[in-house]
């Protein structure tokens, strides 16, 4: 009994020394790690909208991660608008309005790499970067409706990835949740319900944090507890408090420990 | 479900769009299986007892949907997946944990619509 204590503190310790190692996939779903810094300093970059997240001002260096190149990310307000966005100079007039997820924000490349700064170079023209990770159809409605009429560009761009055809199914209970308190409001003046959005302030935020307690505890320091759940697919965790999540289920050996497994090529099935 | 939103939420941005005489380009940004899709993977697939034809069109689905959509909301459409498979071998495009554009990623999709917008300009 003493040897296994002794075994499950050393598994442990191990992690703790060198949290490189950790499983990525418990990196991201426990926060923990180098990927999973990172996306706790993504948190900096947000501020709560009853219908979604927004950009707020901010400023975040991503340095040492295992993928990316090293990188500062700076919001910038766009005029005098309630409007942050990627963009080093954020003045128009704009020529087009660049917008959609974490594609056209540029996750995890520096601000001159993305694909918007490289049209911006090659053509010339003046291009407001509003993508925005996280971000679907819903959202970018919503920036048009909101912002189309001041910003007045001469193109609008929307960058679609494979993931928004599906995004907008897992946010439809808040979605709904915020018409329907639009809708109070209208009638009644009083709101009769608080958006679930509207309790959000980041993405990831409640990724490790929605379970109390020891199980919370458990979720941020044990990577025997993360690899228990992860095979026997118990709990969930959740993004943007709208989405439940599990493990995924693709899992063998190679995704389990990838860096110690994994060379020659990508295998994505 | 989510597909039958994402036309919703379209039609409104073109309404939005067109009261105010702005063209809307939808432009389609393919995950890593559609750009990285071949005979090998084809033949993995097979081996796991998935129909590679099947696979195949599951791939091509999603690109094809969008551009039906523009259509129907007079939308211009574009498509990266052919400038991205162009450049494939040549340096990974997208990160292998995190499935982000790798900064070659992201000069793989501007140069092909850089050319497509100077076609529209």
């Amino acid at each position: 009994m003493i040897g296994l204590a002794e075994g499950v503190l050393l598994f442990e310790l191990l992690f703790v020394c060198f949290p490189q190692y950790i499983p990525v996939t418990i990196q991201v779903m426990a926060l923990r790690g180098p990927f999973g810094e990172c996306l706790e300093k993504y948190k900096a970059l947000y501020r709560p909208d009853r219908y979604s997240c927004l950009l707020k001002q901010a400023h975040v260096n991503i340095r040492h991660h295992p993928e990316f190149p090293p990188h500062s990310i700076q919001t910038n307000q766009v005029g005098t608008l309630d409007l942050w966005a990627r963009d080093a100079n954020p003045k128009g007039p704009w020529d087009i309005l660049a917008t959609g997820d974490s594609f056209v924000f540029g996750y995890g490349v520096p601000e001159n790499d993305t694909f918007v700064s490289r049209i911006e170079r090659a053509t010339g023209l003046n291009i407001l970067n509003t993508g925005t990770p996280y971000w679907s159809s819903g959202e970018v409605r919503h920036l048009l409706e909101l912002f189309l009429k001041p910003l007045h560009p001469k193109k609008v761009v929307y960058f679609i990835y494979a993931n928004d055809f599906s995004d907008e199914a897992y946010k439809l209970p808040a979605r709904a949740a915020y018409d329907q308190y639009l809708a109070d409001l209208v009638q009644t003046g009083i709101a009769s319900t608080t958006p679930k959005m509207s309790a959000v302030s980041s993405p990831g935020e409640n990724r490790s944090g929605s379970h109390k307690g020891m199980r919370a505890w458990l979720s941020r320091h044990s990577v025997l507890y993360e690899l228990i759940k992860m095979v026997f697919k118990l709990g969930d965790y959740h993004s943007l408090g709208i989405r439940k999540m599990s493990y995924p289920t693709r899992q063998g050996p190679m995704g389990l420990w990838p860096s110690f497994f994994k060379r020659g090529g990508p295998r994505f099935f | 479900m989510g597909r039958t939103i994402l036309e919703r939420d379209i039609a409104a941005m073109s309404e939005l769009t067109r009261k105010r005489k702005i063209p809307l380009i939808l432009v389609y940004v393919p995950c890593r299986e559609q750009v990285y899709f071949d005979a090998r993977m084809a033949a993995e697939m097979k081996d796991i007892g998935i129909d590679p034809a099947f696979a195949s069109r599951l791939v091509g689905h999603a690109s094809q949907d969008l551009s039906a959509i523009a259509a129907r909301h007079q939308a211009l459409f574009y498509d990266m997946t052919p400038d991205l498979r162009k450049k494939r071998d040549e340096a990974p495009l997208y990160f292998y944990y995190d499935r982000h554009f790798t900064p070659a990623g992201h000069a793989a999709a501007a140069e092909g619509f850089v050319h497509f917008l100077r076609l529209h300009s």
